[in-house]
């Protein structure tokens, strides 16, 4: 059996993914601050790379584990339901929290992007990266971005503010389990929420219902904000 | 749930195993953005800037403005901070 045939198979791609996340949560283990996401996407894209392997023969592999989100976002309601108490009664903190942070989110993305040169069609890009890919995608779409580039800013957001965000969060003086699922939930959607639901199920519901009424602002206010902007 | 039909005990554990192992649905994702970066690189600094940027803004506002209209909230027992219990 050659290489070739080894990376075409459908296995392949979900076995690599799911070693390089074994491993990547042992390193972990031994050195807290680095982010298990880095680590595994960064040695399979090495891996990818080295052996000169397409990114389609991976994607096939890929798919299967993508799969899972819409399961493991059904399942987010779990945690949800665990803690509708404490939902209920932040309501308004949360909802406050979201709506002003994607508003923000949104013009400060467009100023940025304004600031720097960029074009128009990059800025309706950049603008709603901070809500789930699927309605960030059809947002940008909508006003006369790249999709697909919308797409993967979104994911790189969602890294970056996993990566960064709670030990940010932390050395700013935001702490309690509250505010940090708010901001994480609103700026990187379910990669954050998944990071944080790690570490307390209280920040990953929160930030689970954050993420959901991001999307919904973001959707609401995206094109009155859009228009303001040009 | 709400209804009382199906028992928290019968999906807490199968659900519990979805949402920690949640990161790894991602994987596949976060390595397509690979097939992308020539795109990237074309506007980098630009992308780069303001995604960094806006990103924060978001993270501090939410959070900054949700800590703060929370701390009003009707009795407010900050809950304790959940350790990680990551194991595997």
């Amino acid at each position: 059996m050659n290489l070739r045939e080894i990376y075409e198979h459908p296995l392949f791609g979900v076995t690599v993914t799911v070693g390089a996340y074994v491993i990547a949560l042992k390193v972990q283990g031994r050195w807290k601050s680095i982010h298990p996401l880095f680590v595994c996407s960064s040695a399979i894209i090495a891996l990818l790379l080295l052996l000169d392997i397409p990114y389609d023969s991976y994607r096939t592999g890929g798919d299967l584990i993508t799969f899972f989100l819409g399961p493991a976002t059904v399942a987010l309601g779990v945690p949800l339901y665990k803690q509708r108490q404490f939902l209920r009664r932040y309501f308004a903190a949360i909802l406050s929290g979201v709506t002003m942070g994607s508003v923000s989110g949104i013009a400060g993305a467009a100023l940025l992007v304004w600031l720097m040169g960029g074009t128009r069609e990059l800025m309706a890009t950049m603008m709603p990266k901070s809500v789930s890919s699927a309605i960030s995608v059809e947002i940008a779409r909508q006003a006369g971005g790249i999709p697909e580039l919308a797409a993967v800013l979104t994911v790189l957001t969602g890294l970056l503010g996993s990566m960064v965000g709670p030990a940010l969060l932390r050395r700013l003086g935001i702490s309690g389990d509250m505010p940090i699922g708010v901001a994480i939930g609103t700026s990187s959607h379910g990669i954050g929420t998944g990071r944080v639901i790690r570490d307390s199920e209280l920040q990953g519901s929160v930030s689970g219902v954050s993420m959901a009424l991001a999307g919904i602002v973001t959707s609401l206010l995206f094109i009155p904000l859009y228009s303001w902007f040009n | 749930m709400f209804l009382r039909i199906v028992k928290l005990e019968w999906v807490e554990r199968s659900a519990e195993l979805l949402t920690r192992h949640m990161m790894l649905f991602f994987v596949p994702y976060i390595v397509g953005t690979l097939a992308f970066l020539p795109v990237l690189r074309e506007n980098g600094l630009a992308i780069a800037v303001s995604l960094v940027g806006s990103t924060l803004i978001v993270m501090l506002v939410a959070g900054g403005v949700a800590a703060r209209i929370g701390r009003k909230a009707p009795l407010a027992p900050e809950s304790e901070q959940g350790k990680a219990s990551a194991n595997l």
